[in-house]
């Protein structure tokens, strides 16, 4: 089914492909653990600008929490240099909802102040979503965002379950609408989603959202993010994230360079500098060497394994968690039976969403349900918590019998999620903290333990500016650090270079 | 992939020197001759010394390379590949683990254990900084909480099996602990 009209920007008819470029947000976490550095950012970003992407999304929660924790950089600093060194394009930052940058659920007042002080950084938008789709966890990032002028782009997580179906999506999506968000936004985050699904889930969306912009993630792991975004081309949608070369595929999102040549053979205009792409994805080839990190590899999709996957759901970065804890303690033959514990267990919990904290939830209860022998004889404090409400309403009811068992020897009245909303939580924290505390600080003071801290402050180190070298230099200086080579002798046009150790 | 293929044939670029690094590094050859388009690149291998490279050179530093007898950097080669160097101690860390391990094992328990229901961090208090939950000697109710276990930025709360009086705590604040280890022991009462 081809929609009247393409879907792009807001109704109005356009052949043009829209990109919103991945590679410092989505593509390093999904592959690097978020070990980029600001440094090797920077090299980049200048083509970045000038290669025609629509946004560029440069962090998220836990990117932040990366730069805190190992990296010991200053997260708003990296913030303020890329948006000055990305001046034509939009850029964008992802929040994870009410637990915006930390772990625990922020009132109305810190989440103000996020927003307020990333939009002091430089950027222009805002994408935002919920891991139980809970529309009402995100009213108010929405409404902050169009105070402070910030495009906002919530977005609704993909899942497979019985509950997640299409209208379940569409009356979601109509939710966001009627918000007033710049955009609504499919995020397939596990690389669920097949071209199959797409085929009636996408114009379930927009017959809802009507005149909407409308943009589309799907990622890689299961090998069907290259084909879920063909069929969405097909079906009218304009509005796609894509990452660099090395950054993409595995658990990544699909190639701009793929996709480009994919929407030009479907006649579809791309306004991508294919010069600077090419460009931007060879220097990050040199950033993975330098860095040592892994080049993202497609795989191909392969219905058992996809079918296993689905039926637990654990995202890839837990599954190698899973299997060293399970490993500690000599029980790594049972991680056959945690997966199949963890599917269970997140159908008990009424199917949320495998992203953070969820997908932790259902893990460790799934680990704690097999080695114990006992089913939810253990309970994590945070499952008793969403057991009695606070995280949100969950897609379908949790199971009776199990939020007995969960809530057996504890405070079983429910939580309104709202409830801290009002708390007064900066003012209280400035406070504590002393009025001349700037507001980037005492945002990490709420986000971060005081240890924690004390660790970042001591080792946090200026971000260096880059040396940037041209690939035949940058030879030069790897060979003449090998201890195995004795001589070198180089000759490239006019240059000549002999060098005897 | 087809639209791979030509995108990145521009002239000299950063993945073509990755690819060159690869290739000498792992060319065990003792001379090497490069040349890619108008690239001309000559390579002698061997190390600073002058010695001609061998398979484990790169691996192994030179100095035990020469000095250790065939047989003998043989068998300590999975241990070269660790940390440590080939012939030194095992590591403080190890070490000490080792000897965790021992005494987990071989110590007598007196009173009721209070066990670690996962590997993770422990913690005695609800924040840092503040009291911890119980001290030696404190008197407990059975489901009291005493103490956290954090898996994956998940608190478990740990609570007393039994109504009693703490006789010891077996682990400090922030130590990693193992599923079933030993947190503390309650005299019960």
């Amino acid at each position: 089914m081809i929609q009247d009209f393409i879907h792009g920007t807001g109704g109005v008819t356009v052949t043009k492909l829209f990109i919103n470029e991945e590679t410092f947000r989505d593509g390093q976490q999904s592959l690097w653990a978020n070990r980029m550095t600001t440094e090797s950012m920077i090299p980049a970003a200048p083509m970045m600008d000038n290669a025609g992407f629509d946004s560029i999304n440069i962090m998220s929660g836990s990117a932040f929490e990366s730069c805190v924790l190992y990296l010991r950089e200053n997260p708003w600093d990296r913030l303020r240099l890329l948006c000055r060194l990305m001046p034509k394009t939009d850029i964008q930052i992802l929040i994870r909802g009410r637990s915006a940058f930390g772990w625990k659920r922020f009132p109305n007042d810190a989440i103000e102040l996020l927003i307020t002080c990333l939009m002091r950084t430089g950027i222009q938008g805002l994408a935002v979503f919920d891991g139980l789709n809970d529309i009402g966890n995100l009213k108010w990032h929405i409404e902050v965002a169009k105070k402070l002028g910030l495009q906002i782009h919530p977005a609704l997580v993909y899942t497979l379950s019985p509950v997640h179906t299409d209208e379940y999506y569409s009356k979601k999506a109509r939710e966001c609408m009627e918000l007033g968000t710049t955009s609504v936004n499919l995020a397939d985050a596990s690389g669920l989603l097949t071209p199959e699904r797409v085929k009636t889930l996408i114009p379930a969306i927009l017959d809802a959202i009507g005149d909407q912009m409308f943009s589309f993630v799907s990622h890689c792991p299961a090998g069907m993010g290259v084909e879920n975004y063909c069929e969405a081309l097909k079906l009218g949608v304009r509005n796609i994230s894509t990452t660099s070369l090395p950054l993409s595929y595995g658990m990544s999102l699909p190639s701009t360079t793929e996709m480009v040549y994919h929407a030009r053979e479907m006649g579809i205009e791309v306004a991508v500098d294919d010069d600077l792409r090419r460009r931007i994805d060879d220097y990050f080839y040199w950033v993975a060497y330098k860095e040592k990190k892994p080049i993202g590899q497609p795989v191909g999709f392969y219905k058992e394994l996809w079918e296993k996957y689905a039926a637990h759901q654990i995202p890839g970065g837990m599954m190698s968690h899973l299997a060293s804890q399970l490993k500690g303690l000599n029980l790594e033959h049972r991680l056959p039976d945690v997966l199949v514990e963890a599917g269970r267990v997140r159908q008990e919990l009424g199917y949320p969403v495998m992203v953070t904290p969820f997908s932790q939830m259902v893990g460790v209860q799934a680990v704690f349900n097999v080695i114990e022998g006992e089913r939810y004889k253990s309970v994590p404090s945070d499952l008793v918590l969403y057991a009695r409400g606070y995280y949100g309403e969950s897609a379908a009811p949790i199971d009776q019998n199990v939020k007995d068992k969960i809530l057996e020897k504890e405070d079983k009245a429910p939580i309104n999620p709202a409830d801290n909303f009002d708390e007064p939580m900066v003012k209280k924290a400035r406070e504590r903290l002393g009025s001349g505390i700037s507001d980037e600080e005492l945002l990490l003071h709420l986000f971060f333990s005081k240890p924690t801290l004390e660790e970042y402050n001591k080792n946090k180190r200026a971000i260096p500016f880059p040396v940037v070298r041209t690939p035949l230099v940058a030879l030069v200086e790897e060979l003449s650090r090998r201890s195995d080579i004795k001589s070198f002798a180089m000759q490239k046009g006019t240059l000549k270079v002999e060098q005897v150790f | 992939m087809k639209f791979i293929e030509s995108e990145l044939a521009y002239k000299f670029t950063y993945k073509d020197i990755v690819d060159i690094i690869k290739i000498i590094d792992d060319a065990s050859c003792h001379e090497l001759q490069i040349e890619l388009e108008d690239l001309k690149l000559k390579i002698i291998k061997g190390n600073k010394h002058g010695s001609v490279p061998t398979a484990t050179s790169a691996v192994v530093p030179p100095v035990h390379a020469v000095s250790e007898p065939q047989n003998k950097t043989a068998t300590e080669q999975p241990v070269a590949k660790g940390k440590h160097k080939p012939g030194m101690k095992p590591s403080h860390s190890e070490a000490t683990s080792k000897k965790k391990k021992e005494t987990a094992t071989e110590e007598k328990i007196e009173g009721v254990p209070i066990l670690s229901p996962l590997a993770g961090t422990f913690y005695c208090a609800p924040e840092p900084g503040a009291k911890p939950f119980v001290e030696i000697g404190a008197r407990v109710e059975k489901g009291q909480q005493v103490g956290i276990v954090e898996v994956m930025k998940l608190m478990t709360n740990i609570k007393a099996p039994t109504n009693g009086v703490i006789r010891e705590i077996k682990v400090k604040n922030e130590e990693t602990v193992g599923m079933g280890q030993i947190l503390m022991t309650i005299d019960p009462s």
